[in-house]
C-alpha cells in the first residue's frame, strides 16, 4: 500500500489527470464573462427631411461589345444529349448563354438596375401578376432577369422531363425543388428581399442549365434585348446611380461599371450607350 | 531513484506543456478578410473591431440583444443595495457557481454592470464594478444575462470544438483527419448559417429542434456522434452557442460581401477606384450593412422555429405494402422525377448525374472534376440507399422531409413541388425497403436475396444500360435474412 513505487504512479496519475483536467478542453477551463449589449440600434437615415423627387423620366441605350465576338460556343449539339434526349437540344443545339453577342455588337443579358431607390422617390407597388421563369429543350427562359421582391415568380416547364430550380439570392430566401415535366401551371416562389446583386438559379438535373435573377424593391431594372437595347422608363427625375452587371464581368459574375452616374431630366428622356471589351468579361 | 523521482512528474506534467500551452481560444476571421486587408486595412480592422463588439471573443462573450439567442437571461427585483452589493428576488434559481455573467439594472438609463458572484443563501448579488449602481434600490427590476451562453461556450469547447472549431468554421485541430478522403463529409462549417438535415420547409433554416436532434442522435454514417448522455438543458446551451458561432459567421460573410468591391483582383490588382469605394462602403454605409446583415440573419433564425414553416405530413404514412413500395419504385426509377439519376436505379448512390461536370457558382468556373458538391464546394456522394444508414435520420417521418423539402445545401430538392404527398409516402416506403432482404430490386430488376449489395466498383451509367448478363445476385432463400440488416420498416415511426 505504500509502496514506493505506488505512490509515485498514484502521483503521477494525480498529475496527469490535473495536467488534463486544467490544461485542455481549448481555453475550457476559463469561464467566459458575459457582457450584454442591447440590440436594436436604429441605423441613422441619413438626416434631415427627405425631400420628395417631382417628376419621372426614361434612359434608354444600347450596350455594345468593342471587337470581334467570339463565336458560340455548343454546349450540346442538337440531337445528342446524354439523356433526356428527346428533350435537351432535340429542336436546336444547346447553345452557351454566358456571353451572348447580338445584332450590331449589341450584348444581351446586361442587368442594369439602380441598387437603392433614392429617397424622396415614389415606389410604385409591385404589379399583381406574377413572372414567369420557363424552360424549354432544358434551357431557361429567360436566361436574365428582373422580377419585383414580393412579386410571384412562377416556374414553369415545357420539357417532357423532370427538371428542378435551384436559386442562390443574397438576402432572399433560397428554392430547391423539383418542377414537374410540363408544369404550366406554374411552381410560385416570392424572393422576398430586395437583391443587391443578380444571382444564379440553376438546375442540378441538366448541370448547363443556368439563369440569372434580380429582384428589387423598386422597379427600376431591367436587362438588355439580344441587340443590347434597354430602356428604364418612369424613372425618378434626379441624379441616379446605376450598376451595370454581367455574369461574364471579370470572368466570374460582377459589374461592368459599378457606378454608372446619370441626370435623369423631369418628363425628358437620356440616352447612355456604353461599350466594352472582351476583357471586361474575363476573356 | 532519484532520477525516477524526477521523471515521473515531469512525464505526468508534460500534458500542461505541450498539450495546450500554444492554444488561444479566439475567433478566427475568414480568410477573406486577410485579402481586404491587403488592399483596404482600416476596412478589415474595421469589420473585425465591429465583430468583437457585437459578439465578443471566446473568453469575453457578448450577449446582443438582436440576435434570437436564448443567453440564459433571469428576471428579478433589487430588495437592497449596499455598495457593489445587491440583495435581490430572482425569478428562477440560477445555476450554482454564478459568475463573470451581466446584469442589466433597469433604472431610468438601464446600467449594465458584470455579476462577480451570486450567494444563494443570502440572495446576494455581487458586482464587479466597485462603485455603486447609482439610483439602484429596493424594487429596481434587474435581468441576468449570460448563464446559458457561457455554459455553452464550455460544453462547445469540450465535446465540439476539437472538430467544428472555436468559431464554428469546421477546421478545428480534428478536421484535418476527416478531411483526408474526399468523401467524408467535413465537420459543419457553420458560417453560412446553413444546416443539411432540417424539419424545415425548402429554404428555411435548422430549428433548435433539428440542431438538438443531429446533437443528440449523431449523423449516422458519418464522423458526429451522438451526445445522448448529454442532460437536456447541457443540449439546449449547447445549441444556443452554435447558433451564436453560426449568426457570428454569417454576419461576417454578409458584411465580406457588401465589402467585396474592395477586394483585389485574382492578381492582387486593387480595384482602381478604391479610395471612392472605400468611403462608401467601409466608412459611410458600413454600419448600416451590419445592422443590416444582423437583422437578416437574425429573421432566418426566427422564422425556423415558426411551426408554419415546418413539413408536416397532412395524411398518414400509409401501410408499407408491396403494392406500395412498387408505385415508390416507379416514382424512383421515373425519368421524368430522377430520383434514380443521383441514387442510381439500385439505390447505390450511383446514378448518372455524377457524371457531370457541375459549375462553382460563386467563380462561375466548372469544377476540375466531375460529381455533385454541397454549398461549401465539398465532393458528396447521394445516399446509399442499400446501406440502410440515413443521416438525416431512419424514421419514416425524417426520410418523407428529405424528399418533401431536400437537403438543404446540397443538389438535393425538394419534391413537394414535384409529387403529391400519397406519392412521397409511396417513395418513402419503397426507400425503407431497400435494404430489406427480398424487398429490394436491383438496377436489372432482379429481387434480391442477400448477398453483398455494396458493389463499390458497380458504378456504371445506368441511364440506357440494362445489360441482363451482368452477374445475378445470389439465390438465397428470402426466409433467412441476414442479422446484420437493418429492422424491417413497418415497425418504426
Amino acid at each position: 500500500m505504500t509502496s514506493p513505487v505506488r505512490a509515485i504512479a498514484i502521483t503521477a496519475l494525480a498529475t496527469i489527470s490535473l495536467g488534463l483536467l486544467i490544461g485542455c478542453g481549448g481555453g475550457a477551463s476559463a469561464t467566459p464573462t458575459v457582457t450584454y449589449k442591447a440590440g436594436g440600434e436604429s441605423t441613422d437615415s441619413g438626416g434631415g427631411p427627405v425631400i420628395q423627387i417631382d417628376g419621372i423620366g426614361t434612359l434608354s441605350g444600347t450596350i455594345k461589345l468593342v471587337g470581334d465576338a467570339p463565336p458560340p460556343s455548343v454546349i450540346v449539339a442538337k440531337g445528342t444529349a446524354k439523356r433526356d434526349t428527346t428533350v435537351c437540344g432535340a429542336e436546336a443545339a444547346i447553345i452557351d448563354q454566358s456571353l451572348q453577342i447580338g445584332e450590331g455588337n449589341g450584348i444581351a443579358n446586361v442587368f442594369i438596375y439602380i441598387d437603392k431607390a433614392p429617397p424622396g422617390a415614389a415606389i410604385p407597388t409591385a404589379p399583381s401578376e406574377p413572372a414567369v421563369f420557363d424552360q424549354k429543350g432544358c434551357v431557361f427562359l429567360p436566361h436574365a432577369m428582373v422580377v419585383r421582391s414580393s412579386q410571384t415568380v412562377l416556374i414553369k416547364s415545357q420539357d417532357n422531363a423532370g427538371h428542378n430550380t435551384h436559386t442562390f439570392p443574397g438576402r432572399s430566401r433560397g428554392f430547391n425543388g423539383a418542377i414537374k415535366a410540363l408544369e404550366r401551371d406554374g411552381v410560385p416562389i416570392v424572393y422576398n428581399k430586395h437583391e443587391r446583386t443578380p444571382f444564379p438559379v440553376k438546375c442540378d438535373m441538366h448541370s448547363w442549365m443556368q439563369a440569372f435573377h434580380l429582384a428589387l424593391d423598386h422597379p427600376w431594372g431591367t436587362t438588355t434585348k439580344a441587340d443590347g437595347s434597354f430602356e428604364l422608363t418612369g424613372l425618378p427625375a434626379t441624379e441616379l446611380t446605376l450598376r451595370v452587371w454581367h455574369e461574364k464581368a471579370g470572368g466570374k459574375g460582377g459589374f461592368l461599371q459599378r457606378s454608372l452616374k446619370v441626370t435623369i431630366p423631369k418628363d425628358g428622356s437620356k440616352t447612355e450607350n456604353l461599350e466594352f471589351k472582351l476583357s471586361d468579361f474575363g476573356l | 531513484m532519484t532520477t525516477r523521482r524526477l521523471i515521473i512528474p515531469l512525464l505526468a506534467s508534460l500534458p500542461l506543456v505541450v498539450g495546450c500551452a500554444d492554444f488561444q481560444a479566439e475567433f478566427v476571421n475568414d480568410e477573406r478578410v486577410a485579402t481586404l486587408a491587403t488592399t483596404s486595412p482600416d476596412a478589415a480592422t474595421n469589420l473585425k473591431n465591429s465583430l468583437d463588439a457585437h459578439f465578443g471573443t471566446p473568453n469575453a462573450l457578448v450577449a446582443w440583444g438582436a440576435l434570437p439567442i436564448e443567453f440564459g437571461e433571469i428576471g428579478g427585483t433589487v430588495l437592497s443595495a449596499t455598495g457593489n452589493s445587491l440583495r435581490v428576488s430572482l425569478e428562477s434559481e440560477p445555476p450554482a457557481g454564478l459568475s463573470n455573467v451581466a446584469v442589466v439594472l433597469e433604472t431610468k438609463t438601464p446600467q449594465n454592470r458584470t455579476v462577480t458572484s451570486y450567494d444563494a443563501t443570502t440572495r446576494t448579488l455581487t458586482l464587479a464594478e466597485q462603485e455603486a449602481a447609482p439610483d439602484v434600490g429596493p424594487g429596481t427590476s434587474l435581468r441576468l444575462i449570460g448563464h446559458k451562453l457561457q455554459a455553452g461556450r464550455r460544453l462547445y469547447m469540450q465535446h465540439c470544438m476539437h472538430c467544428h472549431g472555436v468559431t464554428g468554421d469546421g477546421n478545428g485541430p480534428t478536421a484535418r483527419y476527416i478531411r483526408n478522403h474526399r468523401f467524408n463529409p467535413l465537420p459543419r462549417d457553420y458560417r453560412r448559417g446553413l444546416f443539411k438535415f432540417t424539419s424545415t420547409k425548402i429554404g428555411f433554416y435548422a430549428s433548435r429542434d433539428d440542431l438538438r436532434r443531429t446533437i443528440k442522435q449523431g449523423l449516422a454514417g458519418t464522423y458526429m456522434p451522438s451526445f445522448l448522455l448529454l442532460e437536456s438543458g447541457q443540449l439546449d446551451a449547447i445549441v444556443e452557442f452554435v447558433r451564436f458561432l453560426a449568426m457570428r459567421g454569417e454576419v461576417e460573410r454578409r458584411l465580406l460581401d457588401h465589402l467585396q468591391p474592395l477586394m483585389p483582383a485574382d492578381d492582387g490588382t486593387p480595384p482602381g477606384d478604391l479610395a471612392a469605394l472605400q468611403k462608401e462602403l467601409a466608412v459611410d454605409t458600413f454600419n448600416e450593412a451590419f445592422t443590416d446583415a444582423a437583422s437578416l440573419v437574425a429573421e432566418n433564425w426566427v422564422n425556423a422555429e415558426d411551426p408554419e414553416h415546418l413539413v408536416i405530413p397532412n395524411t398518414p404514412r400509409p401501410p408499407d405494402t408491396e403494392k406500395s413500395r412498387i408505385r415508390g419504385r416507379s416514382l424512383f426509377v421515373d425519368t421524368k422525377i430522377n430520383c434514380a439519376k443521383c441514387h442510381g436505379e439500385g439505390g447505390r448512390g450511383n446514378g448518372a448525374f455524377l457524371k457531370d461536370i457541375q459549375k462553382n457558382l460563386e467563380t462561375q468556373q466548372n469544377y476540375p472534376t466531375p460529381g455533385l458538391r454541397d454549398a461549401w464546394h465539398k465532393m458528396i456522394q447521394p445516399r446509399n440507399l442499400t446501406s440502410g444508414i440515413y443521416r438525416g435520420g431512419r424514421r419514416p417521418l425524417d426520410v418523407f422531409r428529405r424528399v418533401t423539402a431536400g437537403i438543404k445545401a446540397t443538389p438535393m430538392a425538394g419534391f413537394v413541388t414535384n409529387l403529391a404527398e400519397a406519392d412521397r409516402w409511396h417513395i418513402v416506403n419503397y426507400v425503407l425497403s431497400i435494404p430489406i432482404d427480398g424487398a429490394f430490386i436491383d438496377e436489372h430488376g432482379h429481387q434480391y436475396h442477400g448477398g453483398d449489395r455494396s458493389h463499390a466498383h458497380h458504378d456504371h451509367d445506368h441511364d440506357h444500360d440494362h445489360d441482363k448478363s451482368t452477374k445475378k445476385p445470389a439465390d438465397k432463400p428470402a426466409d433467412k435474412p441476414k442479422t446484420t440488416q437493418p429492422k424491417s420498416a413497418k415497425d418504426k415511426k
